[in-house]
């Protein structure tokens, strides 16, 4: 009896627990999911953009990137975060500004 | 806003990467001979083992104990292995080169007692194969950076 | 009783978790939100489920409830008090629940981790990490149940392996077993992002890297964990056999490491995806074979404890897994082409590929000379055995060159470097790595591969020192107000680039690591002394006394320890203890040597029988350096969690 009791209560709370979401709806994530993902895509791009930057700058100190390759890359990734920040629908003040704070961004992260 | 405007701006001007600091340059091999030396002391001392024994030990790792799988007759302490230990001894001091004790246990006890397949007949499969792994790979990588930089230099082309 | 509720605990949960697989493969496809969560949070309820069967289990142990077969089976009444509950991985089944419990905590925090991160792969993620776990539920429930009642209750078990009973069982094989189990997070992550459509994002990277790093960091200890289990109480002075079962658990590694390093080409370059999927796929296969040799597989093995007719299971899962992940890979291959190619053959992209296919080739000689066996006994008619002789000859050099290659990696930039500039960069540490080697001439060494090897540690120690040191002084001069010493600055070189600074402290413990394997291997002394009770010997700058002997009979085994007064250069430096025992039931003996571990040599003294008035053989080892291998043990682990260690989320702000 008593085990009867046991194993009753041990198949019915994870049946509980998976049939709750059915009951307790929780908001269509649809629209918020399609949001995510394309903020995601940016913010991927912007974080490889950032961190070829800082690797860039650091092989160029430590001597190991010339000049141009340099020069090249650095004006490559200001492209590609122009390209960024122009889909972000930024005003354009805001994006001299913008340029500032991710140069010291990327001072501090040395 | 153009792109080059940013480009001097992410550009530091002021950083002189040519000027080196020689002296903690010079520290660099200094630290490693350290290590070197650590690596020479730890080496430094053959003595008390004769060529003799170096001789049986070496058969010895390449004999399987035939009851103890996996195990060569060199690791293992059961009892027979430590005949088979004894046997090869004596073989050795009587004069044995190390592939007669070998062929000796070979015909006793089958293939199986050796560690490593012989390298003739048949069993030569087992030391080409790795040879072909290794070349077809290599091929293969060779093969696809040439098409990749192949690709690169055509997309440089169109742009 | 208890035990019946862990047999119903382990029912539900594959139940739950079956439920949960196609509540998230459907939920994902149809995008019904609910059924999603509804899996997710069935899977929350495994772990609960699986920790009250493997309690019961537990308990059974304890209380030596012997009506319970697999208790019968792996403990006896004799056995001491703590081994008994570690026993529960001694045997097939109760691996197997412990591996099934360690996975559904595992799938909790990935669960956990992705499911805000990886929206829309995540019910795919959670499917396909649930197949693995129901394989093994099923398993357990349907062939070889860990808490089956026997008809009868027997009056005592049967016991386990003597050899099992030491202080590394505690850690060895349940860290190797996770590490083997924990591959298919990152396999799971893969494929779920593949099967997504969202390979062409490469939002799974940062996770699928992290996940991957973990279980190759588990791997890792496992295998140290098992070599220096190996050592100390196998008492043949080595630590690495080249048994099938080693072998199977360092092929998954070999290719992990690949998989490691190549994801970092697809982080910074986008490229390299079809690749980098069919690593985990083969990372996931071999550490599914690796079960199945472990499982009653078909070569002999020192590691056969856990042998059972079950292991053609996991190598019909294993085909099974292959074979759907490359059917998957092979249709969704359209959805993850890369448009970036290799720009140069001098950049760091070339380099990793090269290495990548090193390991790949070392991996794939391995599993050539484990089954070889089976092979010739297949085709040719004859039983044949493939060991350490075959592997050293083939595999050494290979290494040797994989060090080589990691040595000058950090020369190689991303994208597109230049061979002179490399060519330069190569001189310096070339020659500063002929110092060593030259030391070692003038002393007397010629052994070619122990100069050769010394030099191209040389050069990899070189490079990476240097590399450290000009970043740290570069960062000194640039922020001279922020970072006063160069100390501070070297830290905050360490923090600047985690994934590569990370990567050379590993790098730096890999070439400690090799470095006394090499040394240990070609310089070790070894000697076989009879001795008896007050005879005095020297080996090397050794000299022992043999003090004295005393025999301890007890009901199930007989242990007989040997004392000596060790002396270096003729001084006293201690008293060690060596020892036998013999275990009637088994009829095996285990040894435990005598070991005096100092940096740079280890002082090994192990016996083999020994007569009536102590009289007996003594092995004798001098092995140059296993310290040091141990110790970089700490140091790797440091390098690689440094190379995952998550950066401060900086919030974007949008304004």
């Amino acid at each position: 009896m008593k085990l009867f009791l046991i194993s009753l209560l041990i198949s019915i709370i994870p049946g509980i627990v998976i049939i709750w979401p059915f009951i307790f709806k929780t908001n269509s994530l649809e629209l918020l999911e399609k949001q995510i993902s394309s903020d995601k895509k940016m913010s991927v791009k912007w974080e490889a953009a950032i961190s070829k930057l800082t690797t860039a700058k650091l092989d160029f100190h430590i001597g190991k990137l010339s000049n141009y390759n340099y020069e090249k890359i650095i004006a490559e990734q200001n492209d590609e975060m122009l390209k960024i920040i122009e889909k972000l629908d930024a005003s354009n003040t805001d994006k001299k500004m913008f340029l500032e704070k991710l140069q010291e961004k990327i001072d501090s992260k040395i | 806003m153009k792109p080059n405007k940013s480009r001097t701006m992410l550009t530091d001007k002021n950083y002189n990467y040519k000027e080196k600091n020689n002296l903690i340059r010079l520290k660099i091999p200094t630290i490693f001979i350290l290590i070197c030396y650590l690596f020479i002391l730890s080496c430094y001392q053959m003595s008390g083992v004769t060529n003799q024994e170096i001789k049986i030990q070496n058969v010895n790792r390449s004999l399987m104990c035939p009851v103890c799988p996996g195990e060569s007759i060199d690791q293992s302490q059961h009892p027979l292995a430590v005949q088979m230990r004894n046997v090869v001894e004596t073989k050795i001091n009587e004069g044995w080169t190390e592939n007669q004790v070998r062929d000796f246990f070979e015909e006793r006890y089958g293939t199986a007692v050796l560690l490593e397949p012989s390298k003739e007949g048949v069993h030569l499969v087992i030391w080409i194969i790795p040879i072909i792994i290794f070349i077809i790979s290599f091929g293969a990588l060779i093969f696809v950076i040439k098409s990749m930089l192949r690709k690169n230099q055509l997309l440089k082309k169109k742009t | 009783m208890i035990v019946d509720t862990g047999a119903i605990a382990l029912l539900t949960a594959l139940i739950i978790s079956i439920y949960s697989s196609f509540a998230s493969l459907l939920g994902g496809a149809w995008k019904i939100n609910e059924l999603v969560t509804s899996g997710k949070y069935g899977l929350f309820t495994i772990p609960p489920l699986l920790g009250i069967a493997t309690g019961a289990l537990i308990y059974a142990f304890i209380t030596h409830d012997f009506s319970v077969k697999y208790v019968a089976n792996n403990s006896s009444l004799d056995m001491p008090d703590i081994y008994t509950w570690v026993a529960i991985y001694a045997g097939n089944s109760g691996s197997l629940l412990f591996i099934a419990f360690v996975l559904s905590i595992l799938i909790v925090i990935l669960i956990l981790n992705t499911s805000k991160k990886l929206p829309v792969s995540s019910p795919y993620i959670n499917f396909i990490v649930s197949i693995q776990l129901i394989f093994l539920l099923l398993v357990m429930v349907a062939l070889d149940n860990p808490l089956d009642r026997l008809p009868v209750t027997p009056e005592d078990g049967k016991g386990i392996n003597p050899l099992l009973i030491h202080f590394g069982m505690f850690i060895h094989p349940p860290t190797q077993m996770t590490g083997l189990v924990a591959i298919s997070i990152p396999f799971s992550i893969a494929m779920g992002t593949l099967i997504a459509n969202r390979g062409q994002f490469d939002d799974w990277i940062d996770i699928g890297r992290t996940w991957g790093i973990i279980s190759w960091i588990i791997l890792t200890f496992g295998l140290i964990l098992g070599s220096w289990w190996a050592y100390t109480i196998l008492g043949w002075g080595g630590y690495w056999a080249w048994d099938p079962v080693e072998n199977s658990a360092l092929m998954p590694w070999l290719i992990m490491t690949a998989f490691i390093h190549s994801i970092m080409v697809q982080k910074n370059r986008r490229m390299f995806r079809t690749w980098n999927m069919i690593l985990i796929i083969l990372a996931i296969s071999l550490s599914q074979m690796g079960m199945f040799i472990n499982r009653g597989g078909p070569v002999p093995s020192v590691h056969s404890f856990a042998q059972s007719t079950m292991g053609w299971l996991f190598l019909i899962f294993m085909a099974f897994t292959l074979l759907s992940s490359i059917t998957v890979l092979f249709f969704k291959s359209n959805t993850i082409k890369s448009k970036n190619t290799i720009e140069s053959i001098y950049s760091r992209e070339t380099i990793f590929l090269v290495q990548n296919i090193l390991f790949i080739v070392i991996a794939a000689i391995t599993l050539w000379g484990t089954i070889y066996p089976v092979i010739s006994d297949l085709f040719f008619g004859q039983i044949v055995t493939v060991g350490e002789p075959f592997y050293d000859k083939m595999n050494g050099p290979l290494m040797l060159l994989l060090i080589a290659i990691m040595g000058i990696a950090p020369l190689f930039p991303w994208k597109k470097g230049s061979n002179i500039k490399i060519a330069k960069n190569l001189i310096t540490p070339a020659i500063i790595g002929l110092l060593p080697m030259a030391i070692m001439l003038a002393i007397g060494f010629s052994k070619i591969i122990t100069l050769f090897g010394v030099w191209i540690f040389g050069i990899a120690a070189t490079i990476i020192i240097r590399e450290l040191i000009n970043g740290t002084i570069s960062i000194n001069k640039k922020y001279q107000s922020k970072y006063k010493t160069s100390i501070k600055s070297f830290f905050s070189l360490l923090l600047s680039n985690r994934p590569r600074y990370g990567g050379y402290i590993v790098h730096l413990a890999v070439l400690l690591f090799a470095a006394g394997v090499i040394h240990s291997t070609f310089y070790a002394i070894q000697k076989d002394i009879p001795l008896s009770i007050g005879d005095t010997a020297q080996v090397g700058k050794y000299s022992f006394l043999y003090v004295d002997f005393r025999t301890n009979e007890l009901e199930n085994r007989s242990e007989t320890t040997a004392i000596f007064n060790v002396s270096k250069d003729s001084q006293y430096i201690g008293s060690l203890e060596s020892n036998r025992t013999f275990f009637y039931k088994f009829k095996i003996a285990a040894t435990r040597a005598g070991i005096r571990s100092v940096p740079m040599e280890d002082f090994y003294i192990v016996p083999s029988t020994f007569s009536k008035n102590g009289d007996a053989v003594f092995r004798v080892y001098i092995n140059p350096m296993v310290w040091i291998m141990w110790a970089s043990g700490p140091l790797l682990f440091i390098g690689a969690i440094l190379s995952i260690w998550p950066r401060k989320q900086n919030r974007r702000k949008k304004s």
